[in-house]
C-alpha cells in the first residue's frame, strides 16, 4: 500500500516540476481559464465511454455465447468476428462507419458512431473476458444443474453467469479503462472529446501545450483514480 | 574474526530464535552437529525442521542466537538485537560449503539435466564445461540417470526429477547437504527410489547429512542421530535405537505411535 | 474490380510506411520495456520511482494525446519532431510502458523457490537473474508480448492523425478521390488484418522455437 501511494506521489511531482521549469512557456492563468471547456468536453468523453462499454458488454456476451454455440458454423463466424475487430485499428473502423453507414442509408451523427465504433472494437475483447470467466466456473457445476434437470438456456442464466461474472469485473474495468483512453480517436470524425475541444482552443489561440497539457493530465488523472479503484475491486471480488 | 572450532563440530547453532511475527518458529535452539555425521529431524508440521535447514542454506535470517559453520560465524546476534553481522563474502563462503535439496525439486525447467547440474560448477565454482560435464556423468550415474543427461525436468518423474536435484547439489561439492522432506511431493513408489539413491549416497560419502523427514523407517536406517522437535524446541535427542526403541519422553512416545500407526 | 488493382499500389506504398512505423516503434519498446520492467522491480526508489512514473505516464494518458503533444507542444521547449519521428517515438515509449508491465508480470511469475534454488547453488544475484530467473519469464512474456506487437501495429493508424502518409491516410486519400468508401476501408482493414495474422503467427512460431517444457 505504502509503496503503491509513494510511487503515484512521485508520478505527480515529476509533472509539476516539468510544467514550473518553462513556467514562461505554460501560461497557468490561460491554463485555468481552459478548464470550464474541457470540462464539459470531459463529460462528453465519459459518456461515449459508458454507452460503448454498455454496447461492448452486450455484443461481447452475444460472441461469447456463439463461440460457445456447437455449430460450426456460429463458431467460426463469431470466431472470425471477434480476431477481425481485435486486430484492426479503431481508429479505421470509425472511418469505415462514418464514411460507410451513410452510404447505406443510415444517418448517425458523429457521437453515434463513435459510440457504435467503440462498443464494436471492445466487444471483440470482452468476449474472450466472457469466455475466460465461463470457463473458470467448473465443468461440475454444469453437470450439477444438468443431473436437476435445469434446461441449457436456465443453467446458463442462473448457475453459471453469476458465478462467472464477479471474477470478471476487474477485467472488466481494465477495458473501460483502456476504451477511455481511446476516445480520443472520436476526434477524426469531429466528435467535440477533449482532444478535438485541445485542437480547436488551440487552432483559435495558436497556443498548443496548455490545452494538449491539460488534457493529458486529466487523463493521468481519471486512469489513476479508476485503477486505483479496480484494484480494491479485485481485492474484493478476486482472480 | 576467530572463532575457536571445538573437536570438529561442522554445525553450531547457540540459542538460536526465530520468529515470523507473533509465531516464534525456534526458541532457544542449540543444535551441534559432527563433521560427517548423518541426523534426521523428525517432529509434527511446523514443529521448525524446515526452518533450521533453511538457516543453515542461508535462505532465512534469524532473530537472534549464534550459528557457526564450519569454522565460520554466520550469525552472532544478542537478544537485544545488537551483533555482529557478517560481510556479503562471508555468507558465500558459507552458502559454498552447504548444498540443499528441496521438497518441490525447484528444477530449472529451461535447462535440460546435464545444466542444471553443470551450470553452477561452470559459472560459480569456475570449472572447465568439460570437467564439470565429466563430474556430471558421474553423479548421474551415482542416481542412476544417465540415460535422461538430455532431457527436460518436463520429461522426468517426480522421483527422476529428486534424483536430478540430488546430483545438481553434490555438483557443488558441498560439505554438508540438507534434505528438506524430500520424498513429501512422491508416491511411496517413487520415494523408495530416492531413498534408495540416498542411501547408498550416505554410505559412499563422509559428507555432512541432515534431513527433514516423515519417513520414520528411513531415519532409522539412514541417521547416527535422531533429533525429535516440537514448537521450535528439541523434545529428545538420540541414536536410532534409542529413540525409536526406548524413548525417554512420553510426547515422543506418543508422536511415534501416531506416525508408526498411520504408515 | 480493375480500380482495386489501381489502388493496390498506393496502399501498398502506405503498408510500408506502417511497416517501419511498426518495426521502429518496437525497437525503441523492446528496451524501454526491460530496463524499465526490471527497474520497477528493484526496492531501490532511485530506480522504481523514476520507472513507476514512466509507466503510469505513458499508460495513464491517451496514446493519441501523446502524439499530439509530443507533435504539437514539444516544439514550444525547442525540440521539433517530424511525423515520422514522433510516431516511431510515442508509440515506442507508449507499448514499452505497457511491455514494461509484461516484463514485471513475468518476472514476478517465476516462483520464489528458483531464487531459493539458485541461492542454493552460489549463483549471485545478478548470475541468478540472466540465468535462472530472466530466461524463464521471457518464455512467460512472449504471449502478451506478442498482443502488445499487434496493438502497436493498430496504433500506427493514430499516426495519420498528425499527417503521416502511412496506410490509414493513404486509405483516406483514395477515399477523398474516388468516394468509394466501402471498398477502400474494406481493403484496408484486410490488409490491417493480415499483418496481424503475420505478428501472430511469427509470436506462434518463436513461442515454439524458445518453448522447452516439451512434456
Amino acid at each position: 500500500m505504502h509503496f503503491r501511494s509513494s510511487s503515484e506521489i512521485g508520478t505527480l511531482c515529476f509533472l509539476r516540476e516539468r510544467l514550473t521549469v518553462n513556467e514562461n512557456i505554460f501560461d497557468w492563468a490561460f491554463a485555468l481559464s481552459l478548464l470550464p471547456k474541457l470540462l464539459d468536453a470531459l463529460i462528453i468523453t465519459v459518456t461515449a465511454t459508458v454507452m460503448g462499454m454498455a454496447l461492448a458488454m452486450l455484443l461481447g456476451l452475444l460472441w461469447a455465447v456463439l463461440k460457445k454455440s456447437k455449430q460450426p458454423v456460429m463458431y467460426w463466424m463469431a470466431t472470425t468476428i471477434v480476431e477481425f475487430f481485435r486486430s484492426t485499428p479503431l481508429l479505421v473502423q470509425v472511418y469505415f462507419l462514418f464514411y460507410v453507414l451513410p452510404d447505406a442509408g443510415l444517418r448517425l451523427t458523429p457521437f453515434q458512431t463513435g459510440v457504435l465504433a467503440l462498443g464494436i472494437h471492445y466487444s471483440a475483447y470482452l468476449a474472450e473476458v466472457y469466455r475466460a470467466g465461463i470457463e473458470s466456473v467448473p465443468k461440475a457445476q454444469w453437470e450439477a444443474a444438468e443431473a436437476l434437470n435445469f434446461s441449457k438456456g436456465h443453467t446458463f442464466k442462473a448457475i453459471i453467469l453469476p458465478q462467472a461474472l464477479p471474477p470478471i469485473i476487474p477485467a472488466l474495468g481494465n477495458y473501460l479503462i483502456a476504451m477511455f483512453k481511446d476516445t480520443p480517436m472520436l476526434s477524426a470524425i469531429t466528435v467535440l472529446e477533449l482532444l478535438q475541444t485541445a485542437k480547436i482552443i488551440g487552432a483559435e489561440t495558436f497556443r498548443y501545450t496548455e490545452p494538449l497539457t491539460l488534457v493529458g493530465i486529466l487523463f493521468l488523472i481519471l486512469s489513476l483514480i479508476s485503477a486505483r479503484m479496480i484494484r480494491f475491486m479485485e481485492k474484493r471480488y478476486g482472480y | 574474526m576467530a572463532i575457536e572450532t571445538q573437536s570438529n563440530r561442522i554445525i553450531q547453532m547457540q540459542k538460536v530464535c526465530k520468529r515470523y511475527g507473533a509465531l516464534t518458529v525456534l526458541q532457544n535452539l542449540d543444535i551441534d552437529i559432527e563433521s560427517s555425521e548423518k541426523v534426521a529431524l523428525i517432529g509434527p508440521s511446523g514443529s521448525g525442521k524446515s526452518t533450521i535447514l533453511r538457516i543453515l542454506m542461508t535462505l532465512e535470517s534469524i532473530d537472534s542466537g549464534r550459528v557457526v559453520i564450519d569454522g565460520e560465524s554466520l550469525y552472532d546476534i544478542h537478544e537485544d538485537s545488537t551483533g555482529s553481522s557478517v560481510s556479503k563474502q562471508q555468507v558465500s563462503r558459507i552458502r559454498a560449503k552447504v548444498g540443499m535439496v528441496f521438497q518441490s525439486f525447484n528444477l530449472f525447467p529451461h535447462m535440460s539435466v546435464l545444466r542444471n547440474i553443470t551450470e553452477a560448477p561452470i559459472h560459480v565454482l569456475k570449472l572447465s564445461r568439460e570437467e564439470a560435464e565429466q563430474q556430471a556423468v558421474e553423479f548421474l550415474d551415482l542416481v542412476g540417470l544417465q540415460d535422461k543427461i538430455n532431457a527436460y525436468p518436463a520429461q522426468l518423474s517426480g522421483g527422476q526429477k529428486q534424483r536430478v536435484a540430488i546430483a545438481r547439489a553434490l555438483a557443488m561439492q558441498p560439505k554438508i547437504m540438507l534434505f528438506d522432506e524430500i520424498t513429501s511431493a512422491l508416491d511411496p513408489e517413487l520415494a523408495a527410489e530416492v531413498l534408495l539413491v540416498l542411501k547408498n549416497l550416505a554410505r559412499k560419502t563422509d559428507r555432512t547429512m541432515l534431513m527433514v523427514t516423515h519417513q520414520m523407517h528411513f531415519a532409522q536406517e539412514f541417521a547416527d542421530r535422531i533429533i525429535f522437535m516440537e514448537q521450535g524446541k528439541i523434545v529428545e535427542q538420540g541414536s536410532p535405537e534409542k529413540i525409536f526403541n526406548h524413548p525417554q519422553k512420553e510426547r515422543t512416545r506418543s508422536f511415534l505411535k501416531t506416525v508408526l500407526e498411520a504408515t | 474490380m480493375t480500380e482495386i488493382f489501381s489502388w493496390l499500389p498506393i496502399l501498398l506504398s502506405g503498408v510500408k510506411t506502417t511497416v517501419l512505423l511498426t518495426v521502429g516503434a518496437a525497437l525503441i519498446a523492446c528496451p524501454m520495456a526491460l530496463i524499465f520492467g526490471l527497474a520497477r522491480l528493484s526496492s531501490h526508489p532511485s530506480l522504481y520511482l523514476p520507472s513507476a512514473c514512466y509507466i503510469e505516464i505513458f499508460r495513464g494518458t491517451s496514446a493519441l494525446v501523446q502524439l499530439f503533444w509530443f507533435y504539437y507542444v514539444l516544439p514550444h521547449f525547442g525540440w521539433k519532431l517530424d511525423a515520422f519521428s514522433a510516431g516511431v517515438l510515442v508509440l515506442g515509449l507508449n507499448i514499452g510502458a505497457y511491455g514494461a508491465e509484461v516484463v514485471r508480470g513475468a518476472v514476478q511469475a517465476v516462483p520464489r523457490e528458483q531464487y531459493e534454488a539458485a541461492q542454493a547453488l552460489s549463483f549471485s544475484r545478478q548470475q541468478t537473474m540472466t540465468r535462472i530467473i530472466l530466461p524463464q519469464a521471457f518464455v512467460a512474456m512472449l504471449p502478451p508480448a506478442g498482443n502488445l506487437m499487434i496493438e502497436l501495429l493498430k496504433s500506427t493508424a493514430l499516426v495519420s492523425m498528425i499527417t503521416l502518409s502511412e496506410l490509414t491516410f493513404k486509405g483516406q486519400i483514395l477515399r477523398a478521390s474516388t468516394l468509394k468508401s466501402t471498398e477502400i476501408f474494406t481493403i484496408t482493414l484486410l490488409i490491417y488484418f493480415l499483418l496481424s495474422l503475420c505478428i501472430s503467427g511469427a509470436v506462434r512460431k518463436l513461442e515454439r522455437y524458445v518453448s522447452y517444457a516439451k512434456g
